[in-house]
């Protein structure tokens, strides 16, 4: 609650930031609902019902997603007359990269595979190897020991390889929201970048006269009347004020909705291809939020539940 | 398939004559309205636009990891390795990194970049004509070396087998399922034709000609795409 207080009051800007324990509260209401249980409502509105893909396509699907290669001839044998949950334990349980020895373990599935915004630089590459290793190791308790996504964010975004790999605040901003919030750039958020390099804010006529004149300063503004695209998310307000500190900056990210439709978007991109309906189908993005704040941030149950429900498992269009 | 094309087409010219939504992103948003919140389950914006999207599974194309370690499975070559910690494969100063050719890294890099790479701005996305001259030369690089045998049955070379053999083996290891009649059918010509002028004359005819069928089984869509 600390944070929201914070927040300036009164302003002309909407907020409606809502912290993660509020969210937290009310996650387990209704958290019963599952994906598979919609998808199939939906289907069950227009008269169809899913038709699961052949064990051998769906067997493929769930080798190259959870392990990076096509299957083996014994992973092919051990598909047949399986369930989707059962090949999805098969897969998972071997672990990304597994035919690599170990020596790529979990990190290929991470969220920051297909970010633009690169931790892994030319750069810093050589120089930051023991952050590096250290970085792996905390993102392989994300994957290995359910640890929650959002302590190992906190931690991320405070790690000695993220500031070195982005010195500048505006960098910082940029390369956190993106990869944490699923934002693109972030040129005219001057506020949260200075807070980023530890600088107070001083003026807040200047946040405010640029909110004012740029319609598009102030995208952060959360209007979830204005999501009205499938790829674009929700937006929040991610304003700080005089005297926040880097660490209010992460808890406010981290603690926010946005944080939350980022991870399950890009989740959901990752495994179904393409963004997850926006307008269309509000309860699909509701139902995966909830159940993510109510399983502690845990990826693992997030994947399952995405992999192992019948928008995943039904058969492809084209084969 | 024709009907679900045929449901396909349906959907979409409804889609195209539905009344578009009252409001669109640039719409005012009326600030007496009630903040949406996840615990509130009488959310109003869903529009009536509800096609058939959830027909079907996903359908999407390997990146340039996944293609270039599932070639590797499939034939047994290694592309070698390649460590996070190494910025440029090509300098002199990490001859020693296991990796001093950096196949792997111009490999993944032209397919659109793989984890752990510094992978360049704008990187491929897509099949385009980069995409498929470099998948090539990996699947020939991959299928043509003389030490790999995983794409015969038993991971070595074919003598005891047969054509047939070799065929239902490639097609099960690539694409998880066994030949239909009509891709056996090609499949065999191929085998035929290549059994009586074989390509290379330092091996077997079956094991030149697997070789080459291994290359045209790798190259294709069926196989980029899960």
């Amino acid at each position: 609650m600390k944070l929201q207080r914070r927040l300036p009051r009164g302003s002309m800007l909407m907020i409606a930031t809502v912290i993660a324990g509020a969210v937290g509260a009310t996650a387990g209401a209704q958290g019963d609902q599952t994906l598979d249980g919609l998808v199939r409502s939906y289907m069950a509105e227009r008269g169809a019902e899913p038709q699961l893909a052949p064990d051998s396509q769906l067997c493929r699907r769930y080798a190259i997603d959870l392990t990076g290669v096509i299957p083996s001839l014994r992973d092919l044998d051990a598909c047949e007359g399986r369930t989707a949950g059962e090949m999805f334990d098969h897969f998972a349980a071997k672990g990304p990269m597994a035919h690599t020895d170990g020596e790529r373990p979990y990190v290929w599935i991470n969220l920051l595979k297909d970010a633009d915004h690169f931790l892994f630089s030319n750069s810093t590459q050589f120089s930051q190897v023991g952050h590096i290793r250290e970085f792996r190791d905390e993102l392989r308790d994300v994957y290995a020991n359910d640890a929650s996504y959002a302590g190992f964010s906190r931690w991320a975004l405070q790690s000695q390889m993220f500031l070195n790999r982005f010195p500048s605040g505006a960098d910082r901003a940029n390369a956190s929201f993106f990869l944490f919030l699923g934002r693109d750039s972030l040129a005219n958020e001057v506020p949260v970048g200075n807070m980023w390099n530890g600088w107070a804010l001083r003026d807040r006529s200047i946040r405010a006269s640029a909110a004012e004149s740029n319609p598009d300063y102030h995208v952060y503004d959360y209007d979830a009347s204005r999501c009205t695209s499938g790829r674009a998310l929700c937006s929040a307000t991610m304003w700080g004020t005089e005297g926040d500190t880097p660490e209010d900056v992460i808890e406010l990210m981290v603690g926010s909705d946005l944080f939350l439709e980022a991870t399950v978007n890009r989740y959901w991109e990752r495994f179904l291809g393409e963004p997850l309906p926006g307008v269309d189908y509000p309860e699909i993005r509701r139902v995966l939020v909830r159940g993510f704040v109510a399983h502690d941030h845990d990826v693992n149950w997030l994947i399952r539940e995405i992999a192992t429900s019948s928008v995943y498992t039904q058969e492809m269009m084209y084969r | 398939m024709s009907t679900r094309l045929y449901m396909l087409g349906l959907a979409a010219l409804v889609a195209c004559t539905s009344p578009l939504p009252a409001a669109g992103p640039d719409a005012t948003p009326d600030p007496t309205a009630p903040t949406p919140s996840y615990d509130d389950d009488t959310d109003t914006r869903a529009s009536s636009d509800r096609t058939l999207r959830f027909y079907y599974g996903p359908m999407k194309i390997m990146n340039g990891e996944n293609a270039l370690f599932s070639i590797g499975v499939f034939t047994g070559h290694d592309f070698g390795g390649w460590d996070y910690t190494t910025p440029e494969p090509t300098s002199e100063a990490f001859f020693d990194s296991g990796n001093a050719e950096g196949r792997y890294y111009r490999h993944c890099r032209q397919l659109g970049g793989c984890m752990e790479h510094r992978i360049p701005l704008g990187r491929t996305g897509f099949v385009n004509t980069g995409f498929v001259l470099q998948l090539e030369r990996a699947v020939i690089e991959a299928c043509n070396d003389t030490e790999a045998f995983g794409m015969f049955p038993g991971n070595e070379a074919p003598e005891t087998t047969t054509a047939v053999d070799v065929l239902r083996h490639q097609y099960r290891a690539a694409f998880g399922a066994l030949p239909t009649d009509e891709e056996l059918e090609l499949s065999s010509v191929y085998f035929e034709g290549h059994l009586e002028d074989p390509e290379r004359s330092d091996m077997s005819a079956l094991e030149s000609a697997g070789r080459g069928h291994c290359r045209a089984l790798l190259a294709t869509n069926r196989f980029l795409f899960y």
